[in-house]
């Protein structure tokens, strides 16, 4: 099981790197978008619709990332007053929630791809479904990694996890 | 709110097909409605001066009483279920039941609608109404359809108008390097190039801060936008170029309408072309008010016979040239309808 | 439907599941209980809700403070803000405060006020020896002067959704602005002094002279966005993207302390921070869009429109339902909600439209800082590392000064219209 949770990181570590070129790309193509248009009197029609669909993507990525490493922010009232493994149980619990939603998203998300395919988007007329997929993507890569959260619970000592 | 689960609905009470006949008791052939609610969206504001909510009101109002309020319309104004794209989305999905929307995001549904978004392309009203509500549009509104979107009408947001904040547009020269902020919409974006402008695509709630801290000059909407958004207050110049018309199609959900029986369909139908002329007569009646307002504050008004609309219309036509493979044959027929 | 929604959320909350999963999942039972909208709107939804350009100025100005961080202009701002007011009481918490204010009359956005000065001053004030929980609490409060000191978006969507002048919002905001700023300068003394936050006294002239040549290029910094916004260059949103340009080339081509091989890393880690507030708001747009389609927000107006004609108890009960409507929903939702019904009953009750606004305003601005939906806590709990229970023990006496500075506006209006019958 460790093996899994060890692959799982290793690729949230490309998927990082990859919403990090996401993120830099956008500041790139808005801080351009404000350069042609001020200094070369060029307003450019497709910037800010690629920058949009970019962070789209990367907010659901990184919820992922951050789902893996429980950064994601929750009310704790009771996890931290009981015992060790009701909060194991608790916290598998919820995570079990987690992943029954984001099946759920999986599944509408696929729907949504499919039924907008023929939109176009306004600027760059690409299909919308794929802007949509960040949708269906991101609902799979928070299937897995909170799969790998409940993994950890099993596997990994508590303090012992690598943040 | 929500109504109750709503398989296809079928008449009760008489057969459907005799209720024309000249009969003084009306109960006995009167058709019932199953009781339902259709939610309606738009996302402007819902006052007083607001055609959309005015107009949906209207439809309300006709639907309901022509049900005996079996059938309720819940309207949602100022786009709490969203912009425009995403409610007419929203109505391809059947997430809401109905949208009352400008035609800025309809091209990307159906390729067809674009044709309408030429500039100087309708003569005036009559003309447009004429083409809206005869064979062209029902051509646009098969298209539509394909997409899961039926066009129950086109109502009208009115000729589209430009403002700035530097000095009145009066000749394509007066536009040169002037930075005006258009719908990202490729015919509409072509246009303004060619006017010799400096178009900027720009999300609609950033425009107000955009002019008036002036990241842009200028911009281009109807009366019916630019005086209850308050353009005024940051621009000074309003030239009633009317250099696009704008549409307003009502939209229902393509499998929703199909599901409806016959005589719910006949009161829907029936009850948006009422909208529609009453809508449009509204708009007519504001302008006036709207011209008003605009001169009470300040704005200086270049009337539609002050500008030079032959070499605005010179400048138009590589427009036209650039789409004529697509859009020639129906350019030509929008033309030529009298 | 709407009751299932929030009992759904209140449970999820309670068993640990994160905000934006509980959001998420207490939308989608409320919608297959109640059978009549296709579930697919979940899907839709999340998209629709971070499909905004304007959302953009979360991750870039996250950015920004990450690589001003980096860089060492945070370093050379915080010097010389220490040279300015180390030796006060409190004194780095006072520059929170005083920064922020400045900062919002460049950002329309508080989340992005919170991001961009919180990521530089948290950990600069965690290292100065303040308590992590007192950093990040102040830092919340004081972004939310970014929504109330011009400009501001939810000024606009009120200005636009009540057809009230937004020009005179913008002014109107100006006089409650600095008075919030000012009452909040107050309380971090007085809390400075009772924790013994100490000033530093041994700063000489000739360190504040050092610090200021020091911190020239970081203190152009605010001149070059708020001279670009103003002189109309960018908006506030592109901002975010010539503020990570600036830092950028100041903090690898001038000072050289950012390696080329670490940008992707810095690029990385505020995209992952960014994320986590962006999906909150992915969900909330879906719950609320739940809401609104029940017609919740309109049958709450009515409700409380209902109970008293004297515009005293009114505005008492506004200010309730406000405070307590912030705590769920997003500032904006809520405007966009709430306005169009709230304001003509309060002009029924001959209250000023713009007064009006700008109570509305204070009120859900407070709530950016209330659990458990508070764009400015998480943000907050990100840079100081700590959990939004931590977080809310050290907001409480500043959620009490925002509350005595709200009745105060309420009151006395002439705080909001003074200086817009002045400039009329
Ligand atoms: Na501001
Ligand atoms: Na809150």
């Amino acid at each position: 099981m460790r093996v899994v949770l060890r692959y799982i990181d290793i690729f949230n570590k490309y998927l990082t790197i990859i919403m990090g070129l996401f993120l830099g790309i956008m500041s790139v193509v808005i801080f351009f978008q404000v350069f042609s248009r001020f200094f070369l009197g060029l307003p450019l029609p497709w910037s800010e619709e690629l920058a949009r669909f970019l962070m789209i993507y990367t907010v659901f990525f990184g919820a992922a990332v951050a789902l893996r490493h429980q950064k994601l922010i929750a009310i704790e009232v009771i996890a931290e007053s009981v015992s060790k493994n009701t909060r194991r149980l608790i916290k598998t619990v919820a995570n079990g929630i987690g992943i029954v939603f984001f099946i759920i998203v999986l599944i509408k998300g696929l729907e949504v791809m499919e039924r907008v395919h023929n939109q176009v988007s306004a600027a760059m007329q690409l299909p919308m479904s794929v802007a949509y997929a960040a949708i269906p993507i991101g609902a799979v890569l928070l299937i897995i990694n909170g799969i790998a959260v409940i993994i950890e619970l099993y596997t990994v000592e508590e303090g012992e996890a690598e943040s | 709110a929500c109504g109750g689960n709503t398989e296809t609905a079928a008449p009760s009470g008489s057969d459907a097909t005799e209720q024309q006949s000249e009969n003084t008791n009306d109960d006995a052939t009167k058709p019932t409605f199953e009781s339902r609610t259709i939610a309606l969206g738009h996302a402007t504001s819902d006052s007083e001066n607001s055609h959309y909510h005015q107009g949906a009101l209207k439809f309300k109002e006709l639907v309901e009483e022509a049900t005996d309020g079996q059938v309720t319309i819940e309207i949602h104004p100022n786009g709490v279920l969203g912009g425009e794209r995403e409610m007419i989305e929203a109505v391809q999905l059947g997430t809401v039941d109905m949208v009352f929307t400008s035609t800025g995001p309809v091209g990307n549904f159906a390729s067809k609608s674009n044709a309408f978004d030429f500039p100087f392309l309708f003569r005036d009203r009559e003309h447009a109404y004429k083409v809206l509500d005869g064979e062209i549009g029902e051509e646009v509104n098969q298209q539509l359809e394909s997409a899961g979107l039926k066009v129950l009408v086109w109502a009208e947001n009115g000729f589209r108008n430009i403002t700035n904040s530097t000095h009145p547009i009066k000749t394509p020269d007066d536009l040169k390097g002037v930075k005006i902020r258009t719908m990202e919409n490729k015919i509409h974006l072509d246009s303004f190039r060619q006017f010799g402008a400096d178009p900027t695509p720009m999300a609609f709630t950033e425009l107000f801060t955009a002019l008036q801290q002036g990241v842009v000059d200028a911009q281009e909407n109807p009366l019916s936008v630019i005086i209850p958004n308050k353009f005024y207050e940051v621009q000074d110049y309003l030239t009633l170029t009317g250099h696009f018309y704008s549409p307003a199609p009502l939209i229902i959900n393509k499998d929703l309408f199909d599901s409806f029986s016959p005589e719910l369909q006949d009161v829907i139908t029936k009850a948006a072309e009422e909208m529609r002329d009453f809508e449009r007569e509204f708009i007519y009646q504001q302008e006036q008010e709207y011209l008003k307002i605009a001169e009470e504050n300040g704005m200086e008004i270049i009337q539609a016979d002050e500008y030079d609309f032959e070499a605005f219309f010179e400048a138009a036509q590589p427009v036209y040239e650039k789409y004529a493979d697509e859009y020639g044959d129906i350019l030509d027929r929008i033309i030529a309808t009298e | 439907m709407a009751l299932l929604l929030v009992i759904a959320m209140f449970a999820l909350f309670f068993i640990g599941v994160p905000v934006a999963i509980s959001l998420g999942f207490a939308s989608t039972i409320a919608i297959w209980w109640d059978g009549t909208i296709p579930l697919i709107i979940v899907a839709q939804r999340l998209f629709t809700s971070v499909d905004l350009f304007p959302l953009m100025a979360i991750p870039f100005f996250i950015l920004a403070g990450t690589l001003m961080e980096a860089g060492g202009i945070s370093q050379r701002l915080i010097n010389f803000a220490n040279a300015l007011t180390g030796h006060m009481t409190g004194g780095l918490a006072l520059v929170a405060v005083v920064t922020s204010m400045f900062f919002a009359a460049v950002s329309g956005s508080s989340a992005a006020t919170v991001a961009a000065i919180g990521s530089i001053l948290i950990p600069a004030m965690i290292k100065r020896g303040y308590h992590k929980n007192f950093s990040g609490g102040i830092q919340s409060i004081s972004g939310e002067l970014g929504v109330i000191i011009p400009p501001s978006i939810p000024m606009i969507l009120y200005g636009v959704t009540t057809e009230t002048s937004i020009r005179d919002m913008f002014i109107a905001g100006i006089i409650p602005g600095i008075f919030i700023g000012i009452s909040l300068l107050l309380t971090v003394y007085i809390i400075a002094k009772k924790r013994g936050y100490k000033g530093d006294t041994n700063i000489t002239w000739a360190d504040r002279k050092k610090a200021f040549k020091e911190a020239l290029l970081p203190l152009i910094m605010p001149v070059i966005i708020l001279g670009g916004i103003y002189g109309g260059v960018f908006t506030p949103t592109e901002a975010g993207a010539v503020a990570v340009a600036y830092a950028f080339i100041v903090g690898v081509f001038v000072y050289k302390e950012i390696k080329w091989k670490e940008v992707i890393q810095l690029l990385s880690r505020s995209v992952v921070m960014s994320s986590i507030i962006m999906f909150i708001i992915a969900n909330a747009g879906l719950f609320g869009w739940i809401l609104s389609r029940e017609g919740v927000p309109q049958m709450a107006a009515s409700f409380f429109a209902g109970i008293s004609d004297s515009p005293i108890i009114f505005l008492l009960i506004i200010n309730a339902l406000l405070l307590f409507i912030g705590m769920f929903i997003e500032t904006s939702v809520s405007i966009i909600l709430l306005a169009p019904l709230l304001m003509p009953v309060a002009m029924h009750m001959g209250i000023d439209p713009v007064h009006f606004g700008i109570i509305m305003i204070v009120n859900l601005a407070i709530g950016m800082c209330t659990p458990p939906l508070g764009v400015n806590l998480f943000i907050s709990c990100q840079i100081a590392n700590i959990s939004l229970i931590e977080i809310t023990k050290a907001i409480i006496p500043f959620l009490l000064v925002m509350i005595i500075n709200v009745l105060i506006i309420s009151y006395v209006p002439w705080l909001s219209t003074w200086l817009v019958q002045l400039l009329n």
